[in-house]
């Protein structure tokens, strides 16, 4: 799916406007009148950004951030307002907010803006899906290459991990050169890293 | 002085211990202490000056006597040292005394009296005075005997057998014996042959009055009587007929009869020649614009004249003492024969003995008779007069009762004009100008006069306020007819100036002449303290004569309504200007409450605009366009703007400062606009509006922006009122205009708040009543304020189930 900037206003002119601006910098678009019918229609696999207006008359933007949050979608927010202070952007940002903008913008900044939450949100999901890699990686180990990987990522000696399993070094060989190749990791370094991100 | 007074009291205070005894051979002496009181003063002030009597023929009383001739005593007193003349005014019988007992030291009185004096007396004249006519001295004088030209009858003096005569006096000599020589002369002896003669005395301006007033049918005056009469334009000469003219080179009056010498001043034949001398050489001396001779009436004295015309006169006429003379000779024949007249004497009252024997008799028979006659008379007689004044009576009666009726009918007149004035200052649904229009057209009316005119006075500066009438009289810029009449009503203040004829009071070319008014009515409008104002009227005639009294008055009630009405104006167009000014600061704080909404307002179209002209401008600098794209982002950025200054324009609007103008208004766009200023405010505090404005609503007379004020007022109040009730999500505010049949139109707004607090509904409008913790509780004063002046009710009530009802209602603009 290609990333889209879900645009919720409740002012069609501002909501309009907005649609054309980033349009105009060759990006997909989709308006929404209120985050009632946003919410209605998200769902994880949407790929982009969002930019919320703060003042909507059914839901205020950190009710939907809430709303969101719940229903696993971390599409990064811009929130979008026509009188930010600093009490509000902490509010924001404390809330999970990817940034907030000030009306009136410069064209230039709301499309950095919208150019970098897309970015992030599609190495956000990148990152995701090679998570879930790894995970479904680690689920092919049997329990007992589980247990070894644990070792290994603590950088324990072989002759430790024996030691400590009760099972002879060279068992403990052949589990490692299993759970490495199962895993795809060429070095242990490597199997560190994957480990860490999977948070294994 | 004070010398003088404390003697007078002593005399007064003898005269009053003695009161009873006045009568007692005593009274002589105390007389003789009187006077001799009375004159020590002459003793005690100047022991050396001599008193000088002069003796003056006070034809015209003695006041007259003093004061023409008191001036020309102290002249020669002070002309003579060591003497003090005085005047003793005296006629001609005490002149008479006095040049016989001496107790007179000089005379002036008239030539025949004079001729008189001199032939009994032996006074001579030393002076004969002057009189100035024009360039010329005149030392001699005569008379005219007038008659009315229109009388045919009387051409000339033997026509005046059997006609009333009038003259000064018999003793006066030209007002009487100069003409009676003429008479005489032609035959009419002025007691047997006149009608009737009429002896007028002073003024002689009477008796010429009494010819042309056809009193009399002919009448004599002095000659510079009758031309001065004329010179002064009280009669016209050409309306009498100067019988038996005379002419003499010598006098420029038209003349009946010759000319005598003027009065002569005359010393006793006892005076010192050498007084008589230094009192003439003064009296020569006497300058003509000397106050002696101006008080006199004089131009001075010349040498003295030939009086024997006089004496010609008097033995002509057998008076003065030719009349003595005359006597005198009846006497000695009277002497010579009478033992003849003792003789028929006895003759004459023994034949009457015996007749009056005979006829006793018939004489008491016809007395009875005659009694008798005479009561039949005197009854007739005052039948006669009863009858007569029955008619006078009657004539008197209708008399009073014509004058009564003008008299009703001015004051009926009056009174119709003061009740329409008093009508005019109470009518309601007049406003300030008409009811000045009317109260000038109505004046205009009252004083039938062509034009009026209000005008304010500023210093210089004169405005035209208020005018009626012909347009075409009117002067066109600024006010009163002239900067003469204008300060004189500012300084006369409350003083009408009423002049009936113009031209003869404005001689310069003022305005009043410029717009052809010939008569003119004004009077000062004072305001205290301020501007000054004048009312004025002016007509194209001019007028007979001034307006009455009560006219004045009803002028002086007039221009003290003008005043009030002005006063209450102004009063009311300084409160109009206060509340107007109040309404405007309460708007900008109702505006600052709203800033930060408004700013959003206005921001997002701005950011619309701002994306859209962007994002074109992206576009454009693609390698081939869309031009259809593009011109629909510049359309789109078009509309943004065009909402940002249509917000701009209705806070601008809101906040202006009005001129308190009225216009026709329609109600139901007073709610839009208030709406739209607002339409964010409910956006965020998610109200739902909701309208029901009814079609075709009639127009109103009112100030737009005040009553959308009001309309802002009462949604934001509902909107705060709603935000106070945190467990409904969504409030509604719902805005509501009708007509009703009473001629109102009326604006409803309902909330659904909690209502009013209980029993406040009426205080709700007072001033800086709130039940809100910030807010100073003035928006709903002022809108209390605002309906009010536009004639309106206004009116908040809680609502039964939930929510607060608040209304207004407005009277609809009259159609003509």
């Amino acid at each position: 799916m290609t990333p889209t900037v879900y645009i919720i206003d409740d002012d069609r002119m501002a909501r309009e406007s907005l649609k054309w601006l980033i349009e105009s910098a060759s990006l997909a678009v989709k308006e929404f009148q209120s985050g009632l019918d946003f919410l209605e229609q998200v769902t994880t696999s949407m790929p982009g950004c969002i930019l919320l207006d703060v003042r909507m008359p059914d839901i205020n933007g950190m009710e939907l951030h809430t709303q969101l949050k719940l229903r696993e979608i971390e599409l990064p927010v811009i929130i979008v307002t026509g009188h930010a202070d600093v009490a509000m952007a902490v509010r924001a940002m404390k809330a999970g907010a990817y940034d907030l903008i000030e009306k009136p913008y410069s064209d230039s900044l709301m499309l950095e803006l919208v150019q970098r939450a897309i970015d992030a949100d599609s190495k956000n999901r990148r990152d995701k899906s090679y998570i879930r890699d790894i995970k479904s990686r680690a689920e092919q180990l049997t329990p007992r290459e589980k247990e070894v990987m644990q070792f290994v990522i603590n950088s324990t000696q072989n002759k430790i991990i024996s030691a400590e399993l009760g099972i002879s070094i060279k068992t403990v060989e052949l589990h490692r050169a299993n759970l490495m190749n199962k895993m795809q990791a060429k070095t242990s370094t490597e199997l560190v890293r994957l480990a860490l991100m999977a948070k294994l | 002085m004070h010398l003088v007074s404390n003697r007078l009291g002593l005399i007064a205070n003898i005269m009053k211990n003695s009161r009873l005894s006045i009568k007692s051979p005593y009274s002589f002496s105390f007389i003789a202490l009187i006077s001799a009181l009375l004159y020590c003063d002459t003793v005690f002030s100047s022991s050396v000056d001599e008193t000088i009597r002069i003796g003056v023929l006070a034809h015209r009383g003695n006041a007259e006597a003093k004061r023409r001739w008191l001036p020309m005593a102290n002249y020669l007193s002070t002309q003579l040292k060591g003497y003090r003349f005085e005047i003793q005014p005296l006629d001609l019988q005490a002149i008479q005394i006095a040049a016989q007992q001496g107790t007179i030291d000089f005379t002036l009185t008239n030539p025949g009296n004079y001729t008189d004096l001199e032939a009994r007396y032996g006074i001579s004249r030393i002076a004969t005075l002057q009189t100035r006519e024009g360039s010329q001295k005149r030392v001699r004088y005569g008379a005219v005997i007038i008659t009315r030209s229109d009388n045919k009858n009387i051409q000339k003096l033997e026509d005046l057998k059997d006609k009333r005569f009038m003259a000064v006096s018999k003793d006066a000599f030209g007002g009487f014996q100069m003409a009676w020589r003429e008479l005489l002369d032609h035959g009419i002896d002025p007691f047997d042959d006149f009608h009737e003669v009429i002896f007028a005395g002073f003024p002689q301006d009477k008796i010429v009055l009494a010819v042309q007033n056809n009193l009399v049918d002919a009448a004599t005056v002095r000659a510079e009587t009758f031309a001065h009469m004329a010179q002064l334009n009280l009669i016209k000469p050409s309306d009498f007929r100067v019988l038996n003219p005379q002419l003499f080179a010598s006098s420029p009056f038209q003349l009946s009869t010759r000319l005598y010498p003027e009065w002569p001043f005359a010393t006793l034949k006892d005076t010192p020649l050498e007084l008589a001398t230094q009192v003439a050489q003064a009296l020569f001396s006497l300058q003509e614009n000397h106050s002696a001779a101006i008080a006199a009436n004089i131009a001075g004295w010349t040498v003295p004249l030939d009086y024997s015309p006089v004496t010609e006169l008097m033995q002509r006429l057998q008076i003065g003492h030719f009349a003595v003379q005359h006597e005198t000779s009846l006497l000695a024949i009277v002497k010579r024969y009478i033992h003849w007249f003792i003789a028929a004497g006895i003759a004459v009252i023994l034949l009457l003995a015996l007749n009056g024997y005979i006829t006793r008799t018939n004489h008491r028979l016809r007395e009875t008779d005659a009694i008798l006659r005479e009561e039949i008379r005197q009854r007739e007689a005052s039948q006669n007069d009863l009858a007569r004044y029955r008619d006078t009576l009657e004539e008197q009666v209708l008399e009073r009762t014509q004058d009564l009726r003008i008299t009703n009918q001015a004051l009926e007149k009056s009174r119709v004009a003061l009740r329409k004035l008093v009508e005019i200052t109470s009518a309601p649904e007049l406003n300030h100008q008409q009811r000045l229009q009317e109260l000038l057209e109505t004046g205009r009316n009252y004083f039938e006069l062509d034009v009026a005119v209000l005008a304010s006075i500023e210093g210089d500066q004169q405005k035209i306020n208020t005018t009626s009438g012909n347009a075409n009289l009117l002067p066109k810029t600024y006010g009163p007819i002239n900067q003469r009449c204008a300060s004189y009503l500012i300084d006369h203040s409350g003083e009408p100036l009423d002049v009936p004829d113009v031209a003869k009071y404005l001689t310069d070319d003022s305005v009043c002449n410029q717009q052809g008014w010939h008569s003119y009515l004004g009077i000062g409008v004072l305001l205290e303290g301020k501007i000054n104002y004048t009312l004025e009227f002016a007509g194209t005639q001019t007028r007979k004569q001034q307006l009455s009294q009560w006219d004045h008055e009803i002028l002086k009630v007039m221009a003290q309504w003008i005043a009030d009405e002005l006063e209450r104006q102004m009063a009311y167009e300084s409160q109009r200007r206060h509340e107007t000014e109040f309404a405007r600061v309460s708007r900008m704080s109702t505006i600052g409450e709203m800033a930060a909404s408004l700013a959003h307002e206005l921001n997002q179209p701005l950011t619309g605009t701002i994306n859209y002209s962007n994002s074109c401008l992206r576009m454009l600098k693609e390698e081939t366009p869309d031009t259809d794209k593009i011109s629909q982002g510049l359309k789109h950025a078009v509309e943004g703007a065009t909402m940002a200054a249509d917000i701009i324009r209705h806070i601008r609007h809101f906040v202006q400062k009005d001129e308190a103008l009225y216009s026709q208004i329609d109600l139901n766009q007073a709610v839009k606009n208030a709406a739209t200023l607002i339409s964010h405010e409910i956006q965020r505090q998610h109200v739902i509006l909701v309208f029901e404005l009814q079609h075709g609503l009639p127009l109103i007379e009112g100030n737009l922006i005040q009553i959308e004020q009001v309309i802002l007022n009462f949604m934001l109040n509902s909107i705060e009122a709603m935000d106070r009730v945190k467990d409904i999500k969504h409030h509604q505010l719902l805005l509501k205009t009708q007509s009703s049949k009473q001629d109102t139109v009326k604006l409803i707004v309902i909330d659904s708040g909690h209502g009013l607090p209980e029993n406040q509904s009426a205080k709700i409008f007072d001033t800086f009543f709130s039940t809100k913790a910030e807010g100073m509780g003035i928006g709903l004063s002022i809108s209390r304020s605002i309906i009010e002046a536009h004639q309106g009710i206004i009116q908040a009530r809680s609502l039964e189930k939930s929510g607060a009802e608040f209304s207004f209602e407005l009277p609809i603009t009259k159609t003509a």
